[in-house]
């Protein structure tokens, strides 16, 4: 398994419940993907300090700035309060996708593909956008337009989405 | 040498500009940035950054590699044998899982020389690798030898061969151009390379403050040590 999945797997019974999202969630819809060492998640309630602690999370400072590192060393970035890139965090787990990992019958949860493009394509960076077009790639046929059209601001943003995967499926970079 | 890249990208001069100055954006329809020039035009200077790999156009829409562009000509120079390199890769597919890679890892032609993910990944430890990049002496020859091992040619493969175009004497900093040169995530080893390894580069970059700083906060630790 790859072992940033396996990560997201044990968060996911550390916490008892975590909503993936940034590059572990483009390689769980995708099954391709360059994940840094840190993983992005959701919760719905603010997990506190105490509970990290005692799941022998680390809080390490760097640069200024306090980061949580799980007990197998990885960076985690837990988002519980302010939305994702204009998507509230309510929302992103009331329409997550459960998927499957391995053999045992064992679920992570993620972002559904549909909020997911819309989150990389409000980021507009360079890596958001390579991985836009690895989503046009493996999951253009999947896409739910109905339920994508739910996430965007207006007509106009939804048809720049379209627009854009649909180019990017016929010119994959 | 370096007189004869400098003049060939002199073509390109006015097609860089006009990359340059377009503002972000994941798509770009011709007709809305042809407001001041004329459409043809336009489709004269996609055409010439399509040349080297750094847009693509297909039915009044195109893309270009934003990040790429606004590198400073001095770096653009050197990244003339990635370009080219690139844009006659060969992407070889068989089961479509990590196997594919391992089996070429085990049976890396003579002077084959890995870069970009893997090289990356290997380097600085920063993101996972996804295809595994590979410079061979004959492209042909390892084509057929992938076909000869049931390998198929397509776009979703994660074998990628390219034909050794350019220097190899400084390996780290040929890694580095060609991490400039495919844009993207890529973009982001090619940072921390630089962070990591800036005593083996001679080529002064330009990448974005946003970028840097988003590189520094996750590269590894020890990495930096």
């Amino acid at each position: 398994m790859n072992p940033y999945i396996e990560e997201a797997l044990l968060i996911t019974e550390d916490l008892g419940d975590a909503t993936f999202v940034g590059a572990v969630s483009v390689f769980l819809h995708t099954g391709k993907s360059r994940e840094s060492q840190d993983l992005d998640l959701v919760v719905a309630e603010q997990i506190p300090r105490e509970r990290f602690l005692d799941l022998n999370y680390k809080f390490i400072n760097e640069k200024g700035k306090e980061r949580i590192y799980t007990p197998r060393n990885y960076k985690i970035d837990v988002f519980d309060s302010h939305a994702l890139n204009e998507i509230p965090l309510a929302r992103i787990i009331q329409t997550r996708a459960t998927i499957p990992v391995g053999k045992k019958n064992k679920f992570v949860h993620a972002i559904c593909l549909e909020g997911l493009i819309v989150a990389k394509y409000r980021a507009k960076r360079d890596q958001d956008l390579s991985d836009l077009s690895l989503i046009a790639m493996y999951c253009y046929k999947k896409i739910d337009w109905k339920l994508l059209r739910t996430f965007t601001k207006d007509d106009v943003e939804f048809r720049q989405i379209a627009e854009t995967m649909k180019f990017y499926k016929e010119n994959p970079i | 040498m370096k007189q004869h890249t400098a003049s060939v990208l002199m073509r390109y001069k006015d097609a860089f500009q006009f990359a340059q100055e377009l503002p972000s954006s994941p798509v770009y329809n011709v007709k809305d940035v042809a407001k001041h020039v004329h459409e043809r035009t336009v489709r004269r200077r996609i055409k010439k950054l399509a040349e080297i790999g750094l847009a693509q156009y297909h039915r009044g829409q195109f893309t270009v590699k934003k990040e790429v562009v606004a590198q400073p000509i001095s770096v653009l120079e050197k990244l003339i044998p990635s370009f080219t390199a690139f844009m006659k890769a060969r992407r070889f597919g068989k089961s479509y899982r990590v196997s594919d890679i391992n089996f070429i890892l085990k049976n890396l032609p003579k002077n084959a020389k890995i870069t970009l993910d893997y090289s990356a990944h290997e380097m600085t430890g920063f993101q996972s690798a996804q295809d595994l990049y590979v410079y061979v002496d004959d492209v042909e020859e390892t084509a057929q030898f992938l076909k000869n091992n049931d390998f198929r040619e397509g776009i979703k493969g994660s074998v990628v061969i390219l034909p050794k175009i350019g220097s190899f004497e400084n390996l780290t900093e040929r890694i580095f151009l060609d991490c400039i040169a495919k844009g993207g995530r890529s973009t982001m080893d090619a940072i921390a390379i630089q962070l990591k390894y800036s005593d083996r580069i001679t080529t002064r970059a330009r990448f974005t403050t946003e970028m840097l700083l988003k590189v520094q906060e996750d590269l590894p630790l020890e990495s930096l040590h």
